[in-house]
């Protein structure tokens, strides 16, 4: 090796050795600063409530662009629904009087533990892995590949019942059919059972 | 010169009729707005309604919107009309050609802020947000939003800024941001305390309250010494965390409550306060002077000068008939130390005392949530007109930090009667072992 050959090879030696230090450096910088805890990355939700008015969250009165985290007790009064947006893990809806525990974490998984009333929910999209489930002390039910909706009421006895007084079929809301549409199918089962109703009420007895 | 004048009175028609129509849209489009966003739904609302040929409050708004287009008092009802039917793409775009239109309105900024994040916008959000709060610094609501959204941005530290200031401006928002906190800090009570920072003694409380409601007895309580007064509604807070420290059972920092309620010095020294029932009772008022059971039936108690032991008066208590033997009448909490060994003592004099059931003193482990019995002395019966000393030795255990002295009846059936009349005086506490240790 002759001496040209060698000084290129200090060079290339030294630069490496540089370019390391560098990235120690870099990767000391970067560790936190000791004393002053930061918290891990806060996994939030977005509450949404109708017509702005509040609701109850952990005992507190919140409304709409509140932030949910959590472990949160959530309770509508009287005809006041709430809908918690969880972003790509999917969206809870609460009817007027119902009282639930919501958990959720980083990979989609979301518990809806229900307390009081009925409750909606759906998985969005597919890009997180965790499923929602829907459950009492007694009964659970969860979303799965068939089914990314779900929507149940607690009955007297603490099980999960249908939604709504007119029942819909097994109360897991098929695959597709958007929230619109199933009030739009409420609405129609509503309608058709009014109508019946009246037609049969026969007429004005009074003289 | 008739030629100019019917000119200028063509002229001066045309203006007023024009000035009419556009009066006439303006109340239209107004009254149009009031029906759809705010609910007027009176006559004059369905005469309107009735002439711009709409029936729904979306329908009135567009109509209010074409009646008005450069008018953002019309967008804005638009806008919510449109959120109050989940439409919020539309709503956000109302708010949007609302704020162009009168772009130093605070509100409008918010209602936009508020829209674009519910169609996961956030950083149009948080632009609109910072601009409603650069209008309306004071106001809390942009400060909450701003906030908000910062903490769903992962931004904690600028979102706690806003949230504080959000409190400060509606200190109805001071629980809900002390939730958050609690919840971004994993429970982590000092941290909650370090980045809210409280100012006031009422925040100061706040926050103690919802330490101790969360188990955080001892960050409470160090809350608590941040007040700087302990007066007006401060005081009433005091007193919920007091209750709320007994019922944990944390007896020394519930005792450091009571004692700066009090204005008393802090002591370890275990005493019976006013052993002699020298002071008035408040009844009702938990703490670690004497607490009476109110409205039990058919027993009265009273200070009474005419008989005393030591000072100048004693508590004499009437027993008029039938009564809960067991419920105790009289009771005081003393803060003890574990594995101690204590002698109580108390004088009574009874007159003409009738019952199946006879009174005693009882001493109780408050710090065992099962309420043991550590020491009972002997039926409290003396001989007419002379006063007698019960005296009761016991030790603590080593997870005592603190006694209750009880003055109950013994236990009976039910109906239990009991008659005649008892006093006490000079009830005290020594610790033996300290004395043993001295001699």
């Amino acid at each position: 090796m002759d001496m040209r050959k060698q000084k290129v090879l200090k060079v290339l030696t030294v630069i490496l050795a540089f370019s390391f230090a560098q990235v120690y450096v870099q990767a000391g910088l970067l560790s936190p600063a000791p004393g002053a805890p930061l918290p891990q990355r806060v996994i939030t939700a977005r509450l949404i409530t109708k017509n702005n008015q509040p609701i109850t969250v952990n005992g507190n009165s919140l409304g709409t662009g509140g932030t949910i985290l959590t472990g949160a007790t959530i309770e509508t009064p009287d005809q006041v629904s709430a809908t918690i947006d969880l972003g790509p893990a999917g969206v809870v809806e609460l009817q007027p009087n119902s009282k639930i525990q919501l958990d959720f974490d980083e990979n989609g998984n979301v518990r809806v533990k229900v307390i009081q009333g009925c409750v909606v929910a759906r998985k969005s999209t597919n890009a997180l892995p965790g499923e929602m489930e829907i459950y009492t002390d007694k009964a659970s039910q969860k979303t799965d590949k068939a089914r990314t909706s779900l929507g149940f009421c607690i009955t007297p006895t603490g099980d999960l019942g249908p939604l709504g007084s007119v029942a819909t079929a097994g109360a897991a809301i098929p695959v597709g059919i958007s929230g619109t549409k199933i009030a739009l199918l409420a609405g129609g089962i509503g309608a058709g059972v009014a109508s019946v109703f009246l037609l049969s009420r026969g007429t004005n007895p009074s003289p | 010169m008739t030629t100019k004048r019917i000119i200028i009175a063509v002229l001066a028609s045309g203006l007023c009729g024009w000035g009419i129509w556009q009066t006439a849209r303006g109340g239209l489009a107004r009254t149009l707005d009031e029906y759809a966003a705010r609910g007027r739904r009176d006559n004059v609302a369905a005469w309107v309604q009735t002439i711009a040929h709409v029936t729904d409050p979306k329908a009135a708004a567009d109509r209010a919107v074409a009646l008005l287009p450069n008018d953002a008092e019309t967008y804005s009802a638009l806008g919510d009309v449109c959120q109050s039917i989940a439409d919020y793409r539309q709503a956000r775009e109302a708010f949007a050609r609302a704020v162009q239109l009168r772009p130093r309105d605070y509100y409008l900024w918010l209602v936009l802020g508020v829209m674009r994040d519910q169609n996961h916008d956030q950083e149009g959000a948080l632009q609109a947000l910072r601009q409603s709060v650069a209008l309306a610094p004071s106001y809390a609501e942009p400060h909450w939003q701003l906030g908000n959204l910062l903490l769903r941005m992962d931004q904690v530290d600028q979102a706690f800024s806003e949230l504080r200031q959000a409190a400060i401006g509606s200190p109805s928002l001071w629980p809900n941001v002390i939730d958050l906190a609690w919840g971004v800090y994993r429970h982590d009570a000092g941290a909650v305390a370090r980045e809210l920072r409280p100012e006031t003694d009422i925040d100061h409380m706040a926050l103690a309250l919802f330490f101790v409601r969360n188990n955080q007895s001892a960050a409470a309580v160090d809350q608590f010494r941040q007040c700087r007064s302990i007066a007006g509604p401060v005081r009433n807070r005091a007193q919920s965390l007091l209750d709320m420290l007994l019922g944990a059972r944390e007896f020394t920092l519930a005792y450091e409550v009571w004692a700066r309620m009090k204005d008393l010095p802090l002591t370890s020294r275990t005493e019976v306060r006013d052993g002699g029932f020298e002071e008035a009772i408040l009844v009702g008022q938990s703490g670690f002077g004497w607490q009476i059971t109110p409205n039990v039936s058919n027993v009265t108690m009273s200070f009474d000068e005419g008989q005393h032991q030591s000072g100048k008066r004693s508590l004499r208590v009437d027993f008029r008939g039938n009564s809960s033997p067991t419920s105790p009448l009289l009771t005081q909490v003393l803060l003890v130390k574990p594995l101690t060994r204590y002698h109580v003592s108390v004088f009574a004099l009874s007159q003409e005392f009738v019952s199946a059931a006879d009174p005693i003193i009882t001493l109780f482990d408050a710090s065992d949530p099962k309420v043991t019995v550590l020491a009972q002395t002997l039926p409290l019966r003396s001989d007419p007109k002379v006063w007698r000393e019960f005296a009761v030795d016991f030790t603590t255990n080593a997870e005592t930090r603190a006694v209750t002295i009880s003055l109950a009846r013994q236990n009976c059936g039910d109906p239990c009667p009991a008659f005649g009349t008892l006093w006490l005086d000079s009830v005290s506490i020594s610790n033996l072992t300290a004395a043993s240790v001295a001699n």
